[in-house]
């Protein structure tokens, strides 16, 4: 057995370990030098990710497989990580808890995203997907003095517990058609047991994995619980929420649906679709009459994961290169969202849209950024998110599904109206008359540039990323 | 009719019909009961699966553990009555959406199961049972399953910690 | 003492499918979040039964996959439990009621 094909896992769960350690010796004051440790730790781990082989080999009696998917998404959910551990130093200690616990449980958390990730069996995949979950939920309910985020951790945990029985059943159901937990003979197994009269219970298993899914990544009508989690978590924790948690459930989906239950017959890539459509129209149109910007960005990523779900239903490579690019924007834009409104928060901001008036005066700087971000959620040309819906209509248009790519480009002129009303309310609102002027941390702005950056990258350069998400796609079966 | 067939028939229904306690119990306390009743119940099946591994698990880590952590949390919660405005049959029929959409979604996943498993030609008989069935679960579990088993215990340790930094007095430090 | 051999796989997945039903609608139903983490365990087993039968009826060889897996489902399960319960107690000490319809205090 060699463990040395998880180095990046085994790094990042140490150090989680060792934060839990180091919070006893390092004294209350020096405790922000605990953020630096978790953020070499992830970096660590990275480097360790981008030096494992990716020629597809299977590891550890294929339980894993280590192939560029695999490295796409531990990198994915790494920088996910790394953000939320930059902008999470100053929003915890501000609240007065405990910065080390905190840092742990990311990294427990990003150690089962990146487990599930790799995955080639159901169980490992499970346990990873339940580290991941487990670690959320609390880090949901983590500020214990704030009623609201006790209410966003118990709903969380309570639809998510759900979410994995009905998961389980599923998976269930399928080990019993085909004696198999490891995804290639599961797809091997399905194609004899159509014959044989198992595709009843097959397809019965197939449908509550996906709705098991569809509770995860907030799909509708799966997607009641998503707002009041992001409200009321801690702000770092929406944001690791949307890309690390919904990352997840993608990756989980690309594993379990298209690659394990690809043979399947029957028209469940429509299905798909019509969820995708459901799901980005429902959160689009929710998000217009929302108050609280972290709600409103909840109901924005219900929508962008319904865009997400286009590239699956399609099902092709180009689908799900496409899939995988939009996950990379949508980590840069929602992470830069969500460190902004942060940082208003660490400087006594509340979270109501009315909060963000004539932030273009008090502070220009956050406000262009977050007009660039939601420019981004937008699809704005030259910003991230535009390359990705740009990639996911072509993939739409040539796996003939137009009628998704015609839903995307419907949604997104619905989403401009809420996303004009920050915009508006930063610019042309005036100044309230209390108003502080705005400081930021270190970390903060490292974070800030980051994210910034890598919006812009994406959208005025994107072949980098496009060339990996479509070499991490070409193998996945 | 073999005297197994009739043991399984009487050993269901008793779970069953415990699990069924469960769902309409007014007080929590008899819901805990009836819970463990099923817990106690579903070793039992796991026996005549002949799982005897797994059935000691399930009774000590559920009708064990499990139960003794939902006590504690009844105590600490200090809830006698199981939910406010719960279970009267007619009552609960009688509030549009939550009383008609859980019973009737469980039900109609109840008989689409049905449906497609009484539609599917399920193998006939067992496969001989393990001679020694901790064995038969050891030697997987710790060779081709030795990941997900070393993730597990990442798992328990997130657990934990999460347990205790929730639920932790800050005077306790 | 006598073997599952004279009990059909269907009994076994029949009443696996019931008491999934059964936690399933006393998860949707409750509105206090202890009967309704109650509900989620009644699931769970059921999984089990379904996992356990599966693994004494799918070709030999492939019996013992199921087991394990249900072990892991086990610990899962116990892991949920326990900071679920935990999230129950906190809720608790604050509010005075884990009723879930009475804990809204975001809305939209």
């Amino acid at each position: 057995m060699n463990f040395g094909t998880v180095w990046p896992e085994i790094i990042l769960a140490a150090v989680g370990m060792a934060l839990i350690l180091l919070d006893v010796i390092v004294p209350k004051q020096r405790q922000r030098a605990l953020g630096l440790v978790a953020v070499l730790g992830m970096v660590g781990s990275g480097v360790a990710a981008a030096f494992e082989p990716r020629n597809g080999a299977l590891a550890l009696g294929g339980m894993i497989i280590l192939d560029p998917l695999s490295l796409f998404f531990r990198l994915l959910f790494l920088a996910g990580a790394l953000l939320v551990t930059l902008f999470s130093v100053d929003y915890i200690r501000g609240k007065g808890r405990d910065l080390a616990e905190f840092l742990a449980l990311v990294c427990f958390a990003t150690t089962g995203a990146m487990i599930l990730a790799i995955s080639w069996n159901v169980v490992s995949l499970f346990v990873g997907l339940e580290l991941l979950s487990i670690s959320a939920y609390v880090l949901a309910g983590f500020l214990r003095d704030e009623p609201k985020s006790n209410e966003a951790g118990l709903k969380y945990f309570l639809n998510g517990a759900l979410a994995s029985s009905v998961l389980l059943f599923g998976l269930s159901l399928v080990y019993g058609v085909t004696g198999q937990t490891g995804i290639p003979e599961i797809a091997k197994a399905l194609v004899t047991a159509q014959t044989q009269g198992y595709s009843t219970v097959a397809l019965m298993g197939l449908g509550m994995v996906l709705v098991g899914l569809g509770f995860k990544i907030a799909a509708v009508p799966f997607h009641l619980w998503a707002p009041d989690a992001y409200e009321g978590s801690p702000t770092p924790i929406a944001g690791f929420l949307s890309v690390v948690a919904e990352g997840a459930g993608i990756a989980a989906i690309i594993r379990l649906v298209s690659v394990a239950m690809g043979p399947l017959e029957g028209s469940w890539g429509v299905w798909l679709g019509a969820l995708s459509i459901l799901t980005m129209t429902v959160g689009n149109v929710t998000a217009l009459w929302q108050k609280n910007i972290k709600r409103m960005l909840a109901y924005s990523s219900v929508a962008q994961v319904g865009y997400i779900l286009a590239g699956l239903a399609v099902g092709t490579t180009a689908g799900i290169g496409a899939v995988l690019f939009y996950l990379a924007a949508y980590l840069f834009m929602t992470m830069g969202a969500f460190t902004v409104i942060a940082s208003l928060s660490s400087a006594g901001q509340g979270n109501e849209i009315s909060d963000y008036a004539g932030l273009g005066v008090r502070s220009p700087i956050l406000a262009v950024l977050l007009t660039i971000f939601m420019a981004s959620l937008l699809g704005i040309p030259a910003t991230a998110g535009f390359m990705g819906k740009l990639s996911l209509i072509g993939a739409a248009v040539h796996g003939g599904m137009a009628w998704l790519a015609v839903g995307i480009a419907v949604n997104s002129a619905i989403s401009v109206a809420y996303y004009w009303l920050v915009a508006r309310t930063m610019w042309l609102d005036p100044v309230p008359e209390k108003a502080e002027p705005i400081r930021r941390s270190a970390e903060l702005g490292a974070a800030l540039v980051v994210t910034t950056v890598g919006t812009l990258f994406l959208g005025i350069l994107p072949q980098v990323v496009f060339f990996f998400a479509n070499w991490a796609s070409v193998g996945i079966r | 009719m073999t005297s197994t067939l009739v043991i399984f028939i009487v050993l269901s229904l008793l779970t069953l019909y415990a699990a069924y306690r469960v769902a309409t119990a007014h007080l929590i306390t008899h819901a805990a009961l009836f819970l463990a009743g099923t817990f106690a119940g579903v070793a039992a099946l796991f026996f005549m699966l002949q799982a005897d591994f797994l059935a000691a698990v399930q009774l000590l880590l559920y009708a064990g553990a499990v139960m003794a952590v939902v006590v504690f949390a009844i105590m600490l919660s200090q809830m006698r009555e199981a939910g406010d405005h719960v279970p009267r049959w007619v009552d609960a029929l009688r509030s549009p959406f939550f009383g008609f959409l859980p019973l009737i979604s469980s039900v109609a996943l109840f008989v689409i199961l049905l449906i497609s498993y009484l539609d599917t030609p399920w193998p006939s008989s067992a496969t001989a049972a393990a001679v020694n069935s901790t064995r038969y679960v050891a030697v997987p579990l710790f060779q081709s399953y030795a990941l997900p088993f070393e993730v597990a215990s990442v798992l328990l340790l997130a657990a934990l910690i999460g347990a205790i930094v929730l639920t932790r007095r800050e005077d306790d430090r | 003492m006598p073997g599952a051999s004279g009990v059909p796989l269907i009994g076994y997945l029949i009443v696996a499918a019931a008491m999934f039903c059964i936690g399933a609608f006393t998860a949707l139903r409750r509105t206090n979040a202890i009967m309704i983490l109650m509900g989620i365990e009644l699931m769970l087993n059921a999984v089990n039964v379904n996992l356990v039968a599966f693994s004494r009826f799918v070709p030999a060889g492939n019996g013992a996959r199921g087991q394990v897996f249900a072990l892991f489902v086990l610990a899962v399960a116990a892991a949920e439990a326990a900071v679920g319960l935990a999230m129950v107690i906190i809720v608790s000490r604050r509010r005075d009621t884990i009723d879930v319809d009475h804990i809204n205090l975001m809305r939209g």
